[in-house]
């Protein structure tokens, strides 16, 4: 009956369990994925999500993904991080719903990240 | 702590196991206990049974009056202190009918143990008793402490079936409406005791646009006591096609739609005693969902995604059935129309949620959240047929779709024929195709059934909604304007009279009923 937990603290240890570290960069959750196909396949990028979106988690995935401005994906918007940007990017699938919901937003991250030049 | 009112609820599932086990072959009464979580809303506190815990041999006493042992109570108050859960005593009445009092030997047992699992839990006593007709009676042990503590007694226990909300109701506490010379054509519908149970329920309308306004409107008409419409929106030009009862005057007064709609309601009112509020909330604040945990059902007439995701939440968490649905037009590119669909169902335990059902995705809460759904680059950037840009809306199909929620209420509430609410549907207008879906339960892993009698320990749905304030804050500079102020003032001394001129009527009218 008990619900699971939820929040960013929720997110975090998802992607500790997953063996991804994570660090604060002010208001920005950053953590480090490596994309499988693409320009930067095989090699370890830096994302992050917003701290503020992560208050849902996960009945309300985060909506943006930020990055290094150096990925030169097109269609950025400025990020809360100096030098990031970030994209419109919400998951089309029900992450609340999946059986590991951090490997299922990683997933989303790392075929996002598939577009880095 | 002390509230204007107490309730309690439980799903289907949970009265079972306790009628199992309070209702012996035998005849004799019986005890058992069982945990709760509180729900807490501005002017109501209720519990919410979250698990029973039946007695071990030996944990309770069966001898015409029955006992529990303190044993007994000091293993379900740890286990409820674990879960943040209160404790529940439940004993039986088997002879008993409607709603119970209290013996002075069931007033001792209760009392005896009120203290322990106050301190244990940190939470009041919550009393019940099970009649043999299946109708139970509540009361909180809340008042006082040592032997001076007193309960305060419940206005309704509500049980939530798969397809049915069943209300036991206190009669003392909320008492049976006076039925007018205006209902006689509705209770001969289906009757007084149909009536009483349907205008006692306390009903809040989400969202009182073109479909939410035709719903509260036909809400207060039957006789809905307590009835109560929440929307931050203003009524503007562009709504007049569609929002009944709205004029170029409101829209030029920058009325607020829930303002609007506590006019209409009073004027369609036929209760003897109305108690029809309004408020300026979003649901998403923390005061709008405040406010929904004080009633029985919730009509869900939004039609963004944030606001469905809160009601969602609560129709599990809180017992709260929320009945939803919504419409879509498809009109032609080059003009003409392909069809158009509404749909109705009710969100809550043993039914298909709302994200589910495809009423809201969960990654559009958040870009709510964050202001996109209200930029419009950020609309523009979405596809043509993207759900989040479809605006259409026609008054002839928010009717429709209004007569489709209430359908659904009739069901759920009365149940005509013995047939609780039908589950999802949808009609379809170019062929009139009335469909039941047939995905009539969540999919797996949905987080929400998992939440079922979470209550207060829910997870915060809410936050700080800017397009609600922004929406006010717009009517408060608009009211600035010394027109549009003295505008308002002469539109109230006209309805202040015209409500002055329909009592004197309906005063006059009941009088020439009664000769």
């Amino acid at each position: 009956m008990s619900a699971p937990p939820t929040g960013l603290d929720a997110f975090v240890a998802g992607l500790v369990a997953q063996g991804i570290e994570t660090a604060r960069h002010g208001d920005l959750v950053v953590y480090r994925v490596e994309p499988l196909v693409g320009a930067r396949a095989g090699t370890s990028v830096a994302t992050g999500v917003e701290a503020s979106e992560l208050s849902g988690w996960p009945t309300t995935p985060p909506h943006w993904i930020h990055v290094p401005t150096d990925l030169n994906i097109p269609g950025s918007q400025a990020s809360v991080l100096a030098g990031w940007c970030r994209y419109s990017r919400p998951h089309p699938g029900r992450i609340d719903a999946a059986p590991n919901s951090a490997q299922a937003w990683v997933a989303h991250v790392r075929e996002f990240l598939g577009h880095a030049a | 702590m002390i509230y204007q009112r107490y309730s309690a609820a439980m799903t289907g599932a949970v009265h079972s196991q306790l009628a199992d086990q309070l209702l012996r072959s035998d005849g004799q009464e019986d005890v058992c206990l069982a945990t709760y979580r509180p729900s807490t809303g501005i002017e109501r506190w209720s519990s919410v049974l979250r698990q029973t815990v039946m007695p071990r041999e030996g944990e309770r006493l069966v001898h015409g009056n029955a006992s529990f042992s303190t044993e007994y109570v000091l293993r379900v108050a740890a286990e409820a202190a674990a879960d943040d859960c209160g404790v529940v005593a439940l004993h039986s009445h088997p002879g008993g009918r409607g709603w119970q009092g209290m013996s002075d030997a069931d007033k001792a047992t209760e009392a005896s143990y009120a203290n322990l699992a106050r301190e244990i839990t940190g939470l009041p006593l919550v009393g019940m008793t099970l009649a043999g007709d299946q109708r139970w009676s509540a009361r909180v042990w809340d008042r006082g402490v040592g032997r001076s503590i007193e309960a305060s007694p419940c206005e309704n226990v509500r049980v939530i079936t798969p397809d049915r909300l069943r209300v036991s109701w206190n009669d003392i506490v909320r008492t049976r409406p006076q039925l007018g010379p205006t209902q006689m054509r509705t209770v001969s519908c289906w009757g007084d005791e149909a009536q009483a149970n349907l205008a006692r329920l306390r009903v809040l309308v989400v969202g009182v646009g073109s479909v939410g306004m035709t719903v509260a409107v036909s809400l207060a008409a039957t006789g809905i006591e307590a009835l109560a419409t929440m929307d931050y929106d203003t009524v503007k030009n562009q709504n007049l096609d569609r929002l009944l009862g709205a004029t170029g005057l409101d829209a030029f007064l920058g009325r607020s739609k829930a303002a609007l709609s506590g006019r209409l309601m009073t004027e369609a009112a036929t209760a003897q005693h109305p108690n029809h509020q309004y408020w300026e909330d979003s649901v998403c604040e923390p005061d709008g969902l405040r406010h929904a945990l004080d009633f029985d059902v919730v009509f869900s007439c939004v039609d963004r995604p944030w606001a469905r995701y809160v009601l969602n939440t609560v129709a599990y968490s809180d017992l709260i059935p929320t009945i939803d649905g919504g419409i879509h037009a498809d009109p032609l590119p080059g003009g003409g129309m392909r069809g158009a669909m509404w749909r109705s169902h009710v969100a809550g335990p043993g039914r298909i949620c709302l994200a589910c059902n495809g009423q809201y995705h969960p990654s559009h809460v958040m870009m709510e959240k964050d202001g996109s759904l209200d930029d419009p680059t950020y609309i523009a950037s979405l596809a043509n047929d993207h759900p989040l840009r479809s605006r259409q809306n026609v008054s002839m199909l928010s009717v429709n779709c209004a007569g489709a929620l209430l359908g659904q209420f009739i069901s759920l509430v009365i149940g005509p024929g013995g047939q609780g609410d039908p589950g999802p549907i949808r009609y379809h207008l170019a062929p009139h195709w009335l469909q039941h879906d047939e995905q009539d339960a969540c999919i797996e892993g949905c987080p929400y059934p998992r939440t079922t009698a979470a209550g207060d320990f829910r997870q915060d749905p809410t936050g700080s909604h800017s397009e609600a304030e922004s929406e006010r804050g717009s009517r408060s500079v608009a009211r600035r304007n010394p027109i549009v102020r003295a505008g308002r003032i002469a539109d109230n001394i006209l309805v202040g009279a015209r409500y002055r001129l329909r009592r004197a009527a309906i005063r006059r009218l009941d009088g020439q009923a009664r000769r």
